[in-house]
């Protein structure tokens, strides 16, 4: 279980989360979703210890991830990416985390084999593509067996049999009574796998509902353009939300002389484009 | 009560120790110490041999090996800084930092961890290419070499210098996170500092390591050995306050 309590992170003057509360509970796939620059994945780092909240708490398994002993047995986690030195093979990368918690090697062979990664295991790692590096991403989340897995865009760079792959091997941590953390832009993965959602927009929490939930919001409009339910329904949500925040960007904006980096005023009260144009213009502004 | 954490540090430093020879960089810079070590022992030792033979010194001239050996620590103990760096900025530059954090967030065990496999082996490569050089110039020498520097005063020099070089470097990289940032910031600390003068100088980890290791009538082996290890916590200290505090 992971456990959010009016956590906040700020980085500078930018404003990741805001007051964020909620639950991730055991035994389910958990989606969180949202827009770029909404802070799914500052929630995830925040929680596993890597940012420090500006305030606030995280909990996994009870206690703050920090102060975990031995932590790749309690929570697993990738954030994307191939975060291994290039010249590294995957085997000696995996080889030293599992040390670092007194993980035996032959689980090192055994996560190895469960990615499919046996094969590539003596290969220097930067010469991976982004689907093997997805795969030694959660070959290192998987190494200690953990009761907790959070995954940032686990499916994405993968082939059609890695993402069937990885959607069986989610569905079966929770059934094993895990709990399980997946951010996505993909709602058809989302729509399959997750049983529940939370949705973050501009660091608030828009919503936390069962996934069906969300796409009961969808729109005839939205259905009648070939979107999914879940589609509509997420849209739907993020939107107002945007419409909010974009309006009061749009006075702070005001103040500003320069305009640099905001779209046109017309752009971000218009459906559809909201949501795009208001992220554009905080991530422009903050480079994230 | 104390055996837990420090069960915990071990397995750690075993993980660091594996990484360390995982990538090829590590026996680079090793190498790349032991080229400058002995060529800068070979080079100023023949520069003394080339002098008296074109009259520039008189045909009695006895060099101290000490005079010799101190040189040869202080340029070779940069390529020992870049092996110590090698634990750390690449883990920021391929962002392997986080899965390390991840698996061991008790951050000050990663710098000390690290701090432990670069100190040792800069401390074993010293107490082997101390000697070696101070053997090599000896030999070069020849009939213009004075005092010789005892095996174990060369051993201990270089692998006091090296081992102080491996911890600043340890720091710095933890500080700077960039490989060109640390190796500069180095580089500044240990060699440039040899220029200083002298009033200065006796503070600073580059002068106290020549003295280290040659022995100075103004600064001695203690005071220098003080003055390293001062340089060595206080990098490093900042370091942990620094990782500790800073979001990964």
């Amino acid at each position: 279980m992971i456990q959010i309590e009016h956590l906040t992170k700020r980085y500078g003057t930018t404003t990741a989360l805001r007051d964020v509360t909620c639950e991730v509970a055991t035994g389910s796939v958990t989606g969180l979703l949202g827009p770029n620059g909404a802070g799914k994945s500052t929630l995830m780092r925040v929680v596993l210890g890597l940012d420090h909240a500006t305030s606030g708490t995280a909990l996994v398994a009870g206690r703050r991830y920090a102060t975990l002993r031995r932590p790749l047995h309690v929570a697993g986690a990738h954030l994307g990416g191939l975060a291994v030195h290039p010249q590294r093979s995957a085997r000696q990368h995996l080889l030293a985390l599992a040390r670092s918690n007194r993980i035996p090697a032959t689980r090192v062979d055994e996560v190895l084999d469960l990615t499919g990664l046996r094969g590539v295991a003596r290969r220097r790692a930067g010469g991976f593509s982004l689907g093997m590096g997805q795969r030694l991403g959660l070959a290192a989340a998987l190494l200690g067996d953990p009761g907790t897995v959070l995954l940032d865009e686990p499916v994405n760079g993968l082939d059609t049999d890695g993402v069937r792959w990885i959607r069986r091997l989610l569905r079966r941590l929770a059934d094993d009574g895990r709990t399980v953390l997946i951010s996505s832009h993909l709602m058809s993965e989302v729509q399959l796998v997750a049983d529940r959602v939370l949705v973050l927009g501009k660091g608030r929490l828009l919503a936390d509902l069962p996934t069906a939930d969300l796409a009961a919001r969808a729109t005839p409009e939205h259905l009648a353009e070939g979107m999914s339910a879940l589609e509509s329904g997420y849209l739907n949500l993020v939107e107002d939300s945007a419409e909010y925040v974009a309006g009061a960007e749009y006075v702070a904006g005001a103040d500003d002389a320069t305009g640099a980096g905001r779209p046109a005023s017309g752009a971000t009260v218009q459906s559809g484009a909201t949501v795009q144009s208001g992220v554009t213009t905080q991530e422009v502004r903050h480079g994230r | 009560m104390a055996a837990e954490p420090l069960r915990e540090l071990s397995a750690v430093v075993r993980s660091e120790w594996g990484k360390a020879w995982s990538v090829p960089a590590a026996v680079l810079w090793l190498g790349i110490a032991v080229v400058i070590a002995l060529v800068t022992a070979m080079t100023l030792a023949n520069d003394v041999v080339h002098a008296v033979s074109t009259g520039e010194l008189p045909p009695g001239t006895r060099t101290p090996v000490s005079e010799v050996l101190g040189p040869v620590v202080s340029f070779a103990q940069i390529a020992v800084a870049g092996f110590a760096l090698h634990l750390v900025t690449p883990e920021y530059a391929a962002g392997s930092i986080g899965p390390v954090f991840l698996a061991t967030p008790r951050r000050w065990m990663v710098v000390a961890a690290k701090t432990a496999v670069a100190g040792a082996v800069a401390a074993t490569l010293g107490a082997v290419l101390g000697p070696v050089s101070a053997l090599l110039a000896d030999v070069v020498l020849g009939s213009h070499a004075g005092a010789p520097v005892p095996v174990a005063e060369a051993s201990a020099g270089a692998a006091g210098v090296f081992a102080a070089a491996a911890l600043v470097a340890v720091g710095l990289g933890f500080l700077c996170r960039s490989a060109v940032g640390a190796l500069s910031a180095a580089f500044v600390l240990l060699v440039v500092t040899l220029a200083a003068p002298d009033t200065a100088g006796r503070w600073l980890p580059g002068p106290a390591g020549a003295a280290f290791v040659s022995g100075t009538a103004d600064l001695s082996r203690p005071f220098a050995l003080a003055v390293l290890a001062t340089w060595s916590a206080a990098t490093l200290g900042l370091a942990v306050w620094t990782v500790t505090r800073r979001d990964a």
